[in-house]
């Protein structure tokens, strides 16, 4: 299950629909394999508005599954590590929970709508998925966000940042060389090719399930 | 520029208390942490100049008499003064003017005082020219404590532990 999102200076998706080819390749590759259990793999994409909370919450909490999100990690104000990563409707914390926004349209048609921010955090959300990718800036820092599964996150290096171009060409090469250490190289070697300065040094790392 | 000097003077000596605090409390390197950002005279919120209403005024339902507008920047380059503390130099803040792509821009409002916005900003970098986004996205709150228009205290809002709608609201906006 890929779920991305993020959006450019203004405020418009840009991964979704983007790298069509390298993610065919990726899909590709995933079908052509069955599981442990003899069972044809499948592939499924959700990007830009639907990549919402309740979708990733949905896919992180399926057992047999392989979660891999690309957009904007979270890093507080003040703060030197990410906290959290950032879906079209809110915003996961891992096992540590997750909040995002509902809005009710009003009763009458001159009543104004209402909005509410559910929440679980304080309770927590599930995280049964066999593995999860995070390719976000820094996203390697939720580890303990993720360790009941086997986790992958990425160091985002000296500048700190990489581009979201860059993270979902790693995250494609990842899937493309279904996942681990191989995929952890198939993931570097994107960045090695990025073009772009800030991404020097980025780097995927990954965390075995405790 | 004497008045500027004077601001940032006083937000200074206001960190630098915030970690002299830390510091007794661990009794170990001084860390660089903060949650709060006070400036006498306001801060730009980033993209509110000329901002259009994207979302009418909709009830806050948890919050009775508070209400939020969802607005849609029209300023194609923001910009924000970002204070990080440095991942590599313990104890050390970096400042810095950075682009950014707004992702959201909240206002919240009691009986049509507004009070906080609530910017949920994406970090760009700047190549040849051109912008582009990165994959690190942050969120902010901006308060006007006393109704005085200015929107004084720049507060996180990106974390497990930070409320999504204002908190603490204050006292002024729930008078009368």
């Amino acid at each position: 299950m890929v779920i991305r999102t993020a959006t450019d200076n203004l405020g418009r998706e840009v991964l979704a629909g983007t790298h069509t080819k390298e993610w065919n390749v990726a899909a590709r590759s995933i079908t052509s394999q069955k599981d442990a259990k003899g069972n044809s793999n499948t592939f499924h994409m959700i990007e830009g508005p639907a990549a919402t909370v309740e979708a990733y919450k949905a896919a992180i909490s399926k057992p047999d599954t392989h979660v891999v999100f690309v957009g904007h990690s979270l890093r507080p104000e003040g703060a030197t590590h990410e906290t959290g990563i950032q879906l079209s409707n809110g915003e996961s914390y891992g096992k540590e929970g997750s909040w995002s926004t509902k809005v009710t349209p009003g009763q009458t048609p001159d009543s104004p709508p209402s909005v509410t921010f559910p929440s679980t955090v304080g309770m927590g959300d599930t995280v049964s998925a066999s593995s999860v990718a995070l390719f976000g800036c820094n996203t390697y820092d939720l580890t303990q966000q993720y360790v009941s599964t086997n986790f992958t996150g990425v160091q985002s290096g000296k500048d700190g940042v990489t581009m979201t171009d860059t993270l979902d060409l790693m995250a494609a090469s990842w899937v493309s060389a279904g996942g681990g250490q191989p995929g952890n190289n198939a993931s570097n070697a994107a960045v090695d090719n990025s073009p772009h300065r800030v991404d020097t040094g980025s780097n995927v790392e990954s965390d075995p399930a405790q | 520029m004497r008045r500027i000097i004077l601001t940032m003077a006083a937000m200074i000596v206001f960190l630098g208390g915030s970690y002299s605090q830390q510091s007794r409390e661990k009794g170990s390197p001084t860390p660089c942490s903060y949650s709060e950002l006070y400036r006498k005279d306001g801060w730009m919120v980033p993209g509110l100049k000329g901002a259009k209403i994207k979302v009418k005024r909709m009830a806050v339902e948890d919050s009775p008499g508070m209400s939020m507008m969802v607005l849609e920047p029209t300023e194609p380059e923001p910009t924000i003064t970002v204070f990080r503390c440095s991942r590599d130099h313990v104890g050390r803040m970096e400042i810095d003017e950075i682009p950014i792509g707004i992702i959201t821009l909240w206002a919240f409002d009691f009986g049509g005082r507004t009070f906080a916005y609530r910017l949920s900003y994406g970090i760009d970098t700047i190549e040849n020219g051109q912008r582009m986004p990165t994959g690190s996205a942050a969120n902010v709150m901006f308060y006007d404590l006393d109704g005085s228009g200015r929107f004084v205290l720049r507060k996180s809002a990106g974390g497990p532990s930070d409320s999504v709608a204002p908190a603490p609201i204050p006292e002024w906006v729930t008078k009368e």
